[in-house]
Protein backbone atom coordinates (compact mmCIF):
# COMPACT_ATOMS: atom_id res chain seq x y z
CA UNK A 1 0.00 0.00 0.00
CA UNK A 2 3.25 1.98 -0.47
CA UNK A 3 1.89 3.46 -3.66
CA UNK A 4 -0.38 5.80 -1.85
CA UNK A 5 2.36 7.82 -1.12
CA UNK A 6 2.35 8.34 -5.17
CA UNK A 7 -0.81 10.44 -4.30
CA UNK A 8 1.39 13.02 -1.93
CA UNK A 9 2.30 16.78 -3.60
CA UNK A 10 6.51 16.46 -4.61
CA UNK A 11 7.30 18.48 -1.46
CA UNK A 12 5.92 16.28 0.87
CA UNK A 13 7.24 13.19 -0.61
CA UNK A 14 10.48 14.77 -0.80
CA UNK A 15 10.70 15.44 2.60
CA UNK A 16 8.79 12.68 4.22
CA UNK A 17 8.27 9.26 1.51
CA UNK A 18 11.60 7.13 2.58
CA UNK A 19 10.79 7.81 6.19
CA UNK A 20 7.00 7.30 5.78
CA UNK A 21 7.59 4.21 3.49
CA UNK A 22 9.96 2.82 6.74
CA UNK A 23 7.32 3.57 8.75
CA UNK A 24 4.51 1.16 7.08
CA UNK A 25 7.04 -1.57 6.19
CA UNK A 26 7.14 -1.31 10.36
CA UNK A 27 3.26 -1.50 10.42
CA UNK A 28 2.33 -5.52 11.28
CA UNK A 29 -1.05 -5.57 9.02
CA UNK A 30 -2.96 -3.25 6.95
CA UNK A 31 -6.31 -1.69 7.48
CA UNK A 32 -8.54 0.26 5.48
CA UNK A 33 -8.25 2.80 8.42
CA UNK A 34 -4.74 3.55 7.62
CA UNK A 35 -5.27 3.53 3.65
CA UNK A 36 -8.01 6.05 4.82
CA UNK A 37 -5.74 8.16 6.64
CA UNK A 38 -3.15 8.52 4.19
CA UNK A 39 -5.72 9.52 1.62
CA UNK A 40 -6.49 11.98 4.13
CA UNK A 41 -2.96 13.18 4.47
CA UNK A 42 -2.14 13.49 0.70
CA UNK A 43 -5.75 15.21 0.77
CA UNK A 44 -4.31 18.01 3.53
CA UNK A 45 -0.48 17.53 2.16
CA UNK A 46 -2.37 19.30 -1.24
CA UNK A 47 -4.36 21.38 0.32
CA UNK A 48 -1.68 22.94 2.86
CA UNK A 49 1.80 22.99 1.10
CA UNK A 50 2.87 25.82 3.30
CA UNK A 51 3.50 23.40 6.18
CA UNK A 52 5.74 21.14 4.43
CA UNK A 53 9.46 22.85 3.23
CA UNK A 54 10.33 23.28 -0.71
CA UNK A 55 11.97 20.54 -1.91
CA UNK A 56 15.99 21.43 -2.45
CA UNK A 57 16.65 21.67 -6.47
CA UNK A 58 17.34 18.11 -7.64
CA UNK A 59 19.84 17.34 -10.57
CA UNK A 60 18.74 13.76 -11.73
CA UNK A 61 16.70 13.53 -14.76
CA UNK A 62 13.66 12.30 -12.53
CA UNK A 63 14.13 15.48 -10.64
CA UNK A 64 14.36 17.54 -13.90
CA UNK A 65 11.11 15.67 -15.02
CA UNK A 66 9.13 16.11 -11.67
CA UNK A 67 9.87 19.79 -11.60
CA UNK A 68 8.59 20.22 -15.40
CA UNK A 69 5.65 18.00 -14.75
CA UNK A 70 4.30 18.48 -11.19
CA UNK A 71 4.13 22.35 -10.54
CA UNK A 72 0.47 22.54 -12.83
CA UNK A 73 -0.67 20.24 -9.82
CA UNK A 74 0.74 22.07 -6.96
CA UNK A 75 -0.67 25.20 -5.55
CA UNK A 76 1.67 28.08 -6.07
CA UNK A 77 1.50 31.58 -3.89
CA UNK A 78 1.38 33.96 -6.76
CA UNK A 79 1.09 37.81 -4.51
CA UNK A 80 -1.59 40.64 -5.80
CA UNK A 81 1.53 42.38 -7.47
CA UNK A 82 2.39 39.28 -9.90
CA UNK A 83 -1.25 39.15 -10.37
CA UNK A 84 -1.73 42.77 -11.63
CA UNK A 85 1.30 42.36 -13.58
CA UNK A 86 0.55 39.78 -15.54
CA UNK A 87 -2.78 40.83 -16.10
CA UNK A 88 -1.25 44.23 -17.76
CA UNK A 89 1.19 41.81 -19.59
CA UNK A 90 -1.47 40.07 -20.88
CA UNK A 91 -3.63 43.26 -22.03
CA UNK A 92 -0.50 44.73 -23.73
CA UNK A 93 0.76 41.93 -25.50
CA UNK A 94 -2.83 41.30 -26.85
CA UNK A 95 -3.18 44.93 -28.37
CA UNK A 96 0.18 44.61 -29.79
CA UNK A 97 0.00 41.66 -31.51
CA UNK A 98 -3.74 42.42 -32.53
CA UNK A 99 -2.16 45.72 -33.76
CA UNK A 100 0.65 43.85 -35.71
CA UNK A 101 -1.76 41.26 -37.56
CA UNK A 102 -4.21 44.23 -38.44
CA UNK A 103 -1.38 46.13 -40.05
CA UNK A 104 0.23 42.78 -41.96
CA UNK A 105 -3.46 42.04 -42.90
CA UNK A 106 -3.54 45.54 -44.58
CA UNK A 107 0.47 45.30 -46.03
CA UNK A 108 -0.20 41.89 -47.31
CA UNK A 109 -3.87 41.51 -48.51
CA UNK A 110 -5.94 39.02 -46.96
CA UNK A 111 -3.68 37.26 -45.51
CA UNK A 112 -4.61 33.69 -43.50
CA UNK A 113 -1.00 34.13 -41.14
CA UNK A 114 -2.49 37.69 -40.26
CA UNK A 115 -5.53 36.26 -39.76
CA UNK A 116 -4.18 33.62 -37.32
CA UNK A 117 -2.11 35.90 -35.67
CA UNK A 118 -5.43 38.18 -34.58
CA UNK A 119 -7.11 34.96 -33.21
CA UNK A 120 -4.14 33.50 -31.63
CA UNK A 121 -3.11 36.70 -29.67
CA UNK A 122 -5.12 36.23 -26.97
CA UNK A 123 -3.84 32.85 -26.02
CA UNK A 124 -0.20 33.74 -26.97
CA UNK A 125 -0.65 36.59 -24.11
CA UNK A 126 -2.05 34.77 -21.78
CA UNK A 127 0.69 31.56 -22.14
CA UNK A 128 3.23 34.69 -22.05
CA UNK A 129 1.70 36.42 -19.28
CA UNK A 130 1.55 32.79 -17.50
CA UNK A 131 5.10 32.74 -16.59
CA UNK A 132 4.04 35.08 -13.52
CA UNK A 133 1.42 32.87 -12.48
CA UNK A 134 0.80 29.48 -13.73
CA UNK A 135 3.69 29.10 -14.90
CA UNK A 136 5.07 30.66 -11.72
CA UNK A 137 6.26 27.32 -9.89
CA UNK A 138 8.62 25.98 -13.07
CA UNK A 139 12.26 26.45 -13.55
CA UNK A 140 13.11 29.05 -15.72
CA UNK A 141 14.43 26.85 -18.67
CA UNK A 142 11.18 25.11 -18.04
CA UNK A 143 8.84 28.43 -18.37
CA UNK A 144 10.59 29.81 -21.52
CA UNK A 145 10.01 26.31 -23.16
CA UNK A 146 6.00 26.39 -22.42
CA UNK A 147 5.65 29.78 -23.10
CA UNK A 148 7.71 29.21 -26.53
CA UNK A 149 5.51 26.01 -27.31
CA UNK A 150 2.69 27.60 -26.40
CA UNK A 151 2.28 30.64 -28.33
CA UNK A 152 3.78 27.97 -31.09
CA UNK A 153 0.89 25.51 -30.49
CA UNK A 154 -1.84 28.91 -30.11
CA UNK A 155 -0.84 30.08 -33.55
CA UNK A 156 0.06 26.69 -35.57
CA UNK A 157 -3.83 25.86 -34.54
CA UNK A 158 -5.29 29.11 -35.54
CA UNK A 159 -2.92 29.10 -38.82
CA UNK A 160 -5.00 25.23 -39.31
CA UNK A 161 -8.21 26.71 -38.96
CA UNK A 162 -7.81 29.73 -41.07
CA UNK A 163 -6.29 27.79 -43.82
CA UNK A 164 -9.38 25.16 -43.78
CA UNK A 165 -11.64 27.88 -43.19
CA UNK A 166 -10.18 29.25 -47.01
CA UNK A 167 -10.41 25.64 -48.79
CA UNK A 168 -14.41 25.13 -47.32
CA UNK B 1 3.62 37.32 7.14
CA UNK B 2 2.66 37.54 10.58
CA UNK B 3 4.06 36.51 13.44
CA UNK B 4 4.10 32.66 14.18
CA UNK B 5 2.05 31.47 16.81
CA UNK B 6 3.49 29.80 19.87
CA UNK B 7 0.59 27.12 20.36
CA UNK B 8 -0.94 24.42 18.27
CA UNK B 9 -4.00 26.40 17.62
CA UNK B 10 -4.27 26.78 13.95
CA UNK B 11 -3.43 23.33 13.54
CA UNK B 12 -6.70 22.32 13.09
CA UNK B 13 -7.53 18.30 13.11
CA UNK B 14 -4.05 17.83 13.98
CA UNK B 15 -3.87 19.83 16.73
CA UNK B 16 -4.60 16.57 19.31
CA UNK B 17 -2.09 14.59 17.62
CA UNK B 18 0.10 17.22 17.92
CA UNK B 19 0.14 17.74 21.45
CA UNK B 20 0.35 13.74 21.60
CA UNK B 21 3.49 13.99 19.97
CA UNK B 22 5.00 16.27 22.06
CA UNK B 23 4.01 14.32 25.21
CA UNK B 24 5.77 11.28 23.65
CA UNK B 25 8.79 13.05 23.15
CA UNK B 26 8.73 14.98 26.32
CA UNK B 27 10.00 11.77 27.41
CA UNK B 28 13.07 10.97 24.74
CA UNK B 29 13.45 11.39 21.49
CA UNK B 30 11.66 9.15 19.08
CA UNK B 31 11.41 7.83 15.51
CA UNK B 32 7.83 7.97 13.78
CA UNK B 33 6.68 4.63 14.27
CA UNK B 34 8.17 4.84 17.69
CA UNK B 35 5.99 7.65 18.70
CA UNK B 36 3.13 5.98 17.49
CA UNK B 37 3.50 2.84 19.62
CA UNK B 38 4.21 5.21 22.12
CA UNK B 39 0.95 7.27 21.36
CA UNK B 40 -0.93 4.04 21.76
CA UNK B 41 0.36 2.60 25.02
CA UNK B 42 -0.53 5.82 26.65
CA UNK B 43 -3.85 6.38 25.10
CA UNK B 44 -4.72 3.51 23.49
CA UNK B 45 -5.19 6.08 19.75
CA UNK B 46 -2.80 4.87 17.00
CA UNK B 47 -2.17 8.17 14.98
CA UNK B 48 -2.16 6.72 11.07
CA UNK B 49 0.82 7.63 9.44
CA UNK B 50 -1.10 10.35 7.26
CA UNK B 51 -2.18 12.32 10.27
CA UNK B 52 1.61 11.41 12.47
CA UNK B 53 3.31 12.85 9.83
CA UNK B 54 0.96 15.73 8.82
CA UNK B 55 1.19 16.33 12.96
CA UNK B 56 5.22 16.13 12.54
CA UNK B 57 5.46 18.62 9.37
CA UNK B 58 2.92 21.20 11.07
CA UNK B 59 5.45 20.55 14.43
CA UNK B 60 8.74 20.84 12.59
CA UNK B 61 7.87 24.02 10.89
CA UNK B 62 6.21 25.60 13.94
CA UNK B 63 10.19 24.61 15.40
CA UNK B 64 8.60 22.70 18.48
CA UNK B 65 10.67 19.26 17.57
CA UNK B 66 13.69 19.07 15.52
CA UNK B 67 14.92 15.87 13.05
CA UNK B 68 18.05 14.71 14.01
CA UNK B 69 20.25 13.06 11.92
CA UNK B 70 18.62 10.27 9.85
CA UNK B 71 20.56 6.79 11.11
CA UNK B 72 20.82 5.34 7.60
CA UNK B 73 17.65 2.86 7.80
CA UNK B 74 15.49 5.96 6.71
CA UNK B 75 14.27 6.50 10.41
CA UNK B 76 14.20 10.04 11.54
CA UNK B 77 14.49 10.88 14.88
CA UNK B 78 12.54 13.66 16.64
CA UNK B 79 13.59 15.88 19.80
CA UNK B 80 11.26 18.29 21.06
CA UNK B 81 12.99 21.80 21.40
CA UNK B 82 12.71 24.42 23.87
CA UNK B 83 10.01 26.08 21.79
CA UNK B 84 7.76 22.55 22.10
CA UNK B 85 8.57 21.90 25.65
CA UNK B 86 6.91 25.55 26.30
CA UNK B 87 4.04 25.22 23.96
CA UNK B 88 3.73 21.86 25.38
CA UNK B 89 4.12 23.02 29.45
CA UNK B 90 1.78 25.78 28.22
CA UNK B 91 -1.23 23.69 26.40
CA UNK B 92 -0.69 21.15 29.78
CA UNK B 93 -1.40 24.20 32.00
CA UNK B 94 -4.27 25.33 30.14
CA UNK B 95 -5.97 21.61 29.95
CA UNK B 96 -5.39 21.31 34.15
CA UNK B 97 -7.14 24.41 34.88
CA UNK B 98 -10.00 23.22 32.88
CA UNK B 99 -9.79 20.14 33.78
CA UNK B 100 -9.81 21.50 37.48
CA UNK B 101 -13.12 23.28 36.85
CA UNK B 102 -14.84 20.70 35.67
CA UNK B 103 -13.96 18.75 38.96
CA UNK B 104 -15.32 21.12 40.97
CA UNK B 105 -18.11 21.31 39.19
CA UNK B 106 -18.97 17.82 39.32
CA UNK B 107 -18.64 17.88 42.58
CA UNK B 108 -20.83 20.80 43.40
CA UNK B 109 -23.38 19.00 41.48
Amino acid sequence: MKWLLRLYPPRWQHRFRDEVAAHLEEESSWSLRTAVDLIAGAVDAWRHPEWFPEASPSTSLKGEIMKVAMPCCEPVHVSREEARQSSIEMIVISLLLVSTAVVLDKAFGDSIYAEALIYSSFFIALTISSRRTYFKGYSREARNLLTFLGAVVSYAFFLGVAALAVRI
Amino acid sequence: MGRKSEDLEDFGRFAEPSLLILISLAERPRHGYAISQDVEDVTGYRPGPGTLYGAIARLENRGFVRALESTGDRKVTYELTAAGEKALRARLAAMASVTQIGQQRLAGA
